[in-house]
């Protein structure tokens, strides 16, 4: 489908010709090249640093962590340090570093410098961690740990016909953006000069701030972003420190440039979690109650864990209403690198812990999974797990109903399950599986899922984003909004809001650089919030804008109104880049505040978690080979309710991508911790998927608008990632009728499955 | 460091004759590059991009094909006679990394290079291929086979500046030739194989005449599986003799545990797709 | 060393290490900076270009095989007749997200069109853009937009006649 011209990207030509200017491709005279001198121990304390005295240093810059001003990154906790000082943490943790001229150079020196640890046992299984004696967080380890309470789970066990229970574990995520971190770092007077490839040019500012002592001017200056999905939140923080420091000391513009393997080995991950669940329910399949036990493994620092863990625990209820809950989430630390931001954000594994829960409902209940969630989705009116009564725009019926509906699930689901009867008796008795070769097994899985729009509970309130817009002296609005484009479209996303509360062409509005220096703090680009959260302050400054011009003209000459573009009075028309030019040095600022009627209370985790969800369901149709368990996804239904598109077909994008990812997550992307580090160089050992693995996708838009969004709009760019994995584990549920609770889940653990005793099919 | 760029073999033969260091041979370099250590310890690098014989010869007899080892894969599977005679060596090259890959890459180097997980050998040993094997001696080349030459994980058997000249590939004798492939990997484009097996037969209807059975990435070399080789031969192809075979197979690889798989799916898988390759002879 | 080769039509001459990569002296030496490194080894696609008339990973091409090569990049391919239509149509089917293995998939897309003939079918065309990794899109987009390229058969035409322009009495 070809989407309609307005909806026609802003940077695709300029990133198609080769002209869009990544990090590396800026060039600053003078740049010298940084590099990082980590640890090689998980836990260790680090005893004596030697520079080598018989070398020349003269042609270097090195940093220790005693040379850093306020050696700590400005996060949520003040744990991490730029450079480690007496004590590592995680193997690759940052000791030193150096810049130099070359990369020859700096490979040279390196040999030079020896570092000696006395090496400690270091701690690795989070289920452990809250109990060890190796200390790596406070007392107890426990980077954060939220309970929510709803109703009374012994009264739910009372009315049970059955509970039943399990656990459930993910495994880490590598965001494999195409373009690696890199920040440059250009020192100026008495500035300095942040550019770089990022989603937060802000937290970056507030990092190097405090870093520096507030004693240096931060400028941060976004690059055209190759790809983030989360990485590039909280990493550059640490990267630009790093860049920052070394320019500041060799007063060269540095580069901190990752190659791939750097980039794979150290910066941060999806958070790999730990669940324990129990559900009370009813021999109907009503779900009484859920016991929700929840550990997230944090890694050696707590970056982002903390907000993390909120959503994880927020999402762990899932699309459900459940008259009764108890959920216990945890994030914990391990000598791992720190985990951070990824797409969901702790949703992908709290909705595959549940929606697997579910399955195993439905398998021991001997219902149909469909039906299983039909029973339980929650509807307008009802309350979530702390007690939000939804009030608006819930799509959990209508997003099932119709992803179920337009995949045909029911039939497909019993002609499959008949289809693989006599392959799965042939691989038990050991006989040859396939009547012909093109022969598979067929399963068909379902999933639904939401995800809560904007900041956790009050955090858009402590955030108060602000944009400006500005009309130029050509009558045309420019947007001043601190939300980054890492390849989401988002710069669409705004001109489009923008022109259409103006009513103008897309092309008048002009979107300013990302430059602290220029735009306000409107919040990090995070949370699926920019469009919804950012995006109605554009809606609020084109109101006042045409408000602001009518009283204008009307002060000259009363009886203007604003129409289709152009103000009208008495048969004169002026369009509005004419009558904007008479305001031409217009500032309009607006800034963020909650719609009074949502509440939350963050210490007992009661009220309203987010303003609104977004909803989905999804549909996954998935082929093992009965020969190799080779698996493949061969269609992707999906039905998302996004409250209105503002760009339909980057929306549609955005759900291809992201299901796409949820895909990788559940059957392709492994990493493993080997000899205290990740077990994965780039692309060729951590799997993602090319062209051939990708299934026919079949995606629908609902739109059920949010009161409070631009033109009714919710938050979208997380949501499809969610409810991959769990529809392709439905659907191997489906085929093997066993019990699937953990992802990755490769062709070898399939194999596994047929070496027990147990009754497969 | 010394780059030498040999136009023809016997500049190349003067080149060896005239030198004592050891020489890195460099057809298309996707091995070699991604090597660090190989690459960084090349300090004479022999560029065979450009040797006349290497990359042009494509030499057609009664019997087979000749081929020279410096020629890229996408050259070789372009050629009809290829696509005609060799649909196990034009699978087998397709499934080869990508395109960008096999615009480069060529036999010379999946040989030398002595990967067990070399997407070739295992169709180069059951085709029977033979290696000509440079420079030459009193105007004759050295004829190795596959497993010759592929002697551990990454270790090949070339020594003192000795070089992989040509491929002759005889075509299959008769009409009853079958042939089966298969690679087996985490995913389909972009892959290092798991496993993967090449197996070539003649038949009479389901008696098995003679076969050729040689797997990947399951042992330090590529595995020509001559106990079951044997075991098949002159026997019908029964569910009975082809579940017998599958425990033969798996008795004759060695697999182990890395990042792509484990030695028991490995292992196990082995023999499955050695039956599924039995099954489609009959 | 000093190494003379073709980029886009000129003749260009580097004195670099023999070991350097055809990517890296694309980007370093010569100012081209449409091509990208997604991974440096060969496995992303990102630093996709044509040599003689054939696409590899420019990140896997060294210094001392260049001597005398045609090599063409997006800057260089931006010029020929059938460009305008490919960018058009990545444009039009909304297939470029974050950018950064677009010239990549740009230069599969017209390796894939001067090789074949407008009856490729899908599959087929996944398995020649399975050298080509994107992060962002899931593809869908991208291979709308080559599946709208390649059945035009004077646009494929046209890119055939652009290859023999660029390659066939320079190499």
């Amino acid at each position: 489908m070809k989407p309609e011209p307005f909806e026609i990207r802003i940077d695709a030509a300029e990133k198609l010709e080769g002209t869009a200017e990544y990090i590396r491709d800026m060039k600053v005279p003078g740049m010298w090249y940084g590099k990082t001198i980590r640890s090689i121990h998980a836990n260790a304390e680090i005893v004596n640093i030697q520079f080598d005295p018989h070398y020349d240093w003269s042609k270097l810059t090195y940093v220790t962590a005693e040379e850093v001003p306020y050696n700590v990154v400005a996060m949520l906790e003040t744990d991490m340090p730029f450079l480690a000082e007496k004590k590592v943490n995680y193997y690759g943790e940052p000791i030193l570093l150096l810049a130099a001229e070359n990369s020859e150079l700096l490979k040279e020196a390196e040999e030079h410098i020896q570092i000696e640890y006395r090496k400690l046992p270091a701690l690795f299984d989070m289920k452990k961690s809250a109990e060890s004696e190796i200390k790596i967080f406070k007392e107890n380890n426990t980077f954060k740990e939220i309970k929510i309470q709803k109703g009374d789970l012994n009264k739910a066990a009372a009315d049970a016909d059955f509970i039943i229970e399990m656990e459930a574990e993910t495994g880490y995520q590598e965001h494999l953006y195409l373009e690696p971190q890199g920040i440059i770092a250009i020192p100026k007077d008495e500035k300095i000069e942040i550019h770089g490839s990022m989603q937060c040019p802000y937290y970056i500012k507030n990092a190097l701030n405090k870093m520096f002592n507030e004693k240096i001017h931060v400028t941060v200056i976004q690059s055209v972003t190759g790809g983030a999905f989360g990485g590039k939140e909280d990493y550059p923080s640490l990267l630009a420190g790093h860049a920052a420091l070394l320019a500041n000391k060799c007063k060269h513009p540095v580069a901190m440039f990752y190659d791939r393997e750097e980039d794979v080995q150290f910066t941060t991950k999806r958070h790999p979690s730990y669940h324990k669940d129990k559900a009370f329910v009813t021999k109907e399949g009503k779900i009484l109650g859920l016991d929700l036990n929840v550990i997230l493994d944090g890694g050696a620092y707590c970056t982002l864990s903390q907000v993390v863990l909120a959503r994880a625990a927020l999402t762990a209820a899932g699309c459900y209403f459940i008259p009764n809950i108890t959920i216990n989430a945890k994030a914990v630390a391990t000598n791992t690198p720190p985990n951070g931001a990824f797409r969901g954000f702790g949703g992908p594994q709290a909705i595959f812990a549940l929606e697997m829960l579910i399955e195993k409902i439905a398998n021991e209940l001997k219902m149909n999974p469909a039906d299983v969630r039909k029973i339980n989705l929650i509807k307008e009116g009802e309350t979530t797990a702390t007690s939000q009564i939804l009030k608006y725009s819930v799509s959990a019926h209508e997003t099932v109903d119709d992803v179920i509906q337009r995949s045909d699930y029911q039939n497909k689901h019993k002609k499959y399950a008949e289809h693989n009867k006599r392959i799965l008796e042939k691989i038990l008795n050991d006989e040859y599986p396939k009547e012909n070769s093109d022969q598979k097994l067929k399963g068909i899985g379902v999933s639904a899922f939401q995800h809560g729009a904007g900041f956790t509970g009050t955090g858009e309130n402590v955030i108060k984003g602000k944009i400006r817009v500005e009309i130029n002296n050509e009558g045309k609005p420019v947007i001043f909004s601190a939300q980054t484009e890492m390849g989401q479209g988002e710069q669409t996303a705004f001109q489009i809001i923008l022109a259409k509360s103006l009513n103008i062409n897309v092309d008048d509005v002009i979107m300013s650089e990302v430059n602290t220096d220029l735009v306000p703090n409107s919040g990090p680009t995070v949370a699926s919030r920019s469009t919804m959260i950012v995006g109605s302050l554009l809606v609020d400054a084109g109101k006042e804008i045409i408000n602001q011009l009518t009283d204008l003209l009307n002060s000259e000459n009363p009886g203007w109104k604003y129409e289709e573009g152009s103000f009208i009075n008495n048969g004169s028309e002026i369009s509005f880049i004419d009558a904007s030019k008479k305001l031409a040095g217009l500032k309009i600022e607006k800034q963020y505040e909650h719609p009074p009627i949502i509440k939350f209370d963050d210490i007992n985790w009661i009220g309203d978690a987010y303003p609104v969800f977004s909803w989905a369901a999804s549909v996954a149709e998935v082929e093992v080979d009965p020969v190799t368990f080779e698996i493949k996804v061969t269609k992707y239904y999906t039905t998302h309710d996004i409250g209105k598109a503002i760009n339909k077909d980057q929306a549609e994008a955005q759900i291809q991508g992201g299901s796409l990812q949820g895909i990788g997550y559940a059957i392709y992307e492994k990493v493993k911790i080997e000899n205290e580090h990740y077990d994965i160089k780039g692309f060729a050992d951590y799997i993602i998927p090319t062209p051939t693995e990708m299934p026919v996708f079949d995606v629908k838009i609902m739109e059920n608008p949010y009161p409070y969004g631009p033109f009714g709009a919710k938050g979208l760019g997380e949501l499809p990632l969610v409810g991959g994995a769990p529809a392709v584990l439905s659907a191997l549920w489906m085929i093997f009728g066993k019990e699937f609770n953990k992802i990755p889940v490769m062709p070898e653990d399939l194999l596994v499955l047929f070496n027990s005793n147990q009754k497969v099919g | 460091m010394k780059v030498y760029n040999p136009l023809n073999i016997r500049e190349l033969d003067n080149l060896i004759s005239g030198n004592v260091e050891k020489f890195t041979y460099v057809a298309g370099s996707t091995d070699l590059m991604v090597n660090e250590n190989r690459w960084s310890e090349a300090h004479n690098l022999v560029d065979i991009s450009r040797t006349d014989e290497l990359i042009n010869t494509f030499s057609i007899d009664g019997n087979g094909i000749l081929i020279g080892s410096a020629k890229p894969f996408s050259d070789i599977i372009n050629q009809q006679i290829i696509r005609e005679k060799f649909p196990l060596l034009v699978e087998a090259c397709r499934q080869i990394g990508s395109v960008q890959i096999q615009n480069r890459a060529t036999f010379g180097g999946n040989i030398a290079n002595a990967s067990p997980a070399g997407d070739t050998l295992p169709v180069l040993s059951v085709l029977d291929a033979r290696i000509y094997l440079g420079p030459e001696e009193d105007g004759k080349f050295r004829i190795a086979k596959v497993e010759d030459v592929m002697i551990g994980p990454g270790q090949n058997s070339l020594q003192n500046n000795s070089y992989i000249a040509y491929i002759y590939i005889p075509f299959p004798d008769s009409e009853n030739h079958r042939w089966y492939y298969r690679k087996v990997g985490q995913r389909f484009a972009l892959a290092i194989s798991k496993l993967s097996l090449a197996l070539t037969a003649e038949m009479s209807d389901k008696k098995v005449n003679e076969i050729k059975i040689c797997a990947g990435s399951v042992a330090p070399q590529v595995k020509r599986a001559y106990k079951t080789e044997e075991f098949l031969t002159g026997k019908e192809l029964t569910n009975k003799i082809i579940d017998q075979s599958r425990e033969l197979i798996i008795n004759e690889i060695k697999p182990i545990t890395d990042i792509r798989s484990n030695s028991k799916y490995r292992s196990k898988i082995t023999g499955e797709v050695l039956r599924e390759a039995l099954h489609s002879l009959i | 060393m000093n190494f003379e080769f073709l980029v886009n039509g000129k003749n260009v001459s580097v004195d670099v290490n023999p070991k350097k990569s055809l990517l890296n002296i694309l980007r370093d030496e010569l100012n081209m900076l449409s091509v990208k490194e997604g991974c440096g080894k060969g496995e992303c696609g990102a630093c996709t270009v044509l040599m003689n008339g054939k696409r590899v990973n420019s990140c896997l091409v060294p210094a001392f095989q260049l001597n005398g090569a045609v090599i063409y990049t997006i800057e260089g391919i931006m010029d020929w007749q059938s460009y305008k239509a490919m960018e058009k149509a990545y444009i039009e089917f909304g297939s470029v997200q974050c950018g950064f293995c677009m010239s990549g998939f740009l230069i599969s897309t017209l390796s894939l069109m001067n090789e074949n003939d407008n009856k490729i079918s899908e599959d087929e065309m996944k398995w020649k853009l399975g050298g080509n990794i994107c992060r962002c899109t899931g593809y869908t987009k991208i291979i709308e937009a080559v599946d709208f390229l390649s059945k035009q058969n004077e646009l494929m035409s046209k890119v055939k006649r652009d290859f023999s322009n660029a390659f066939i009495e320079k190499i």
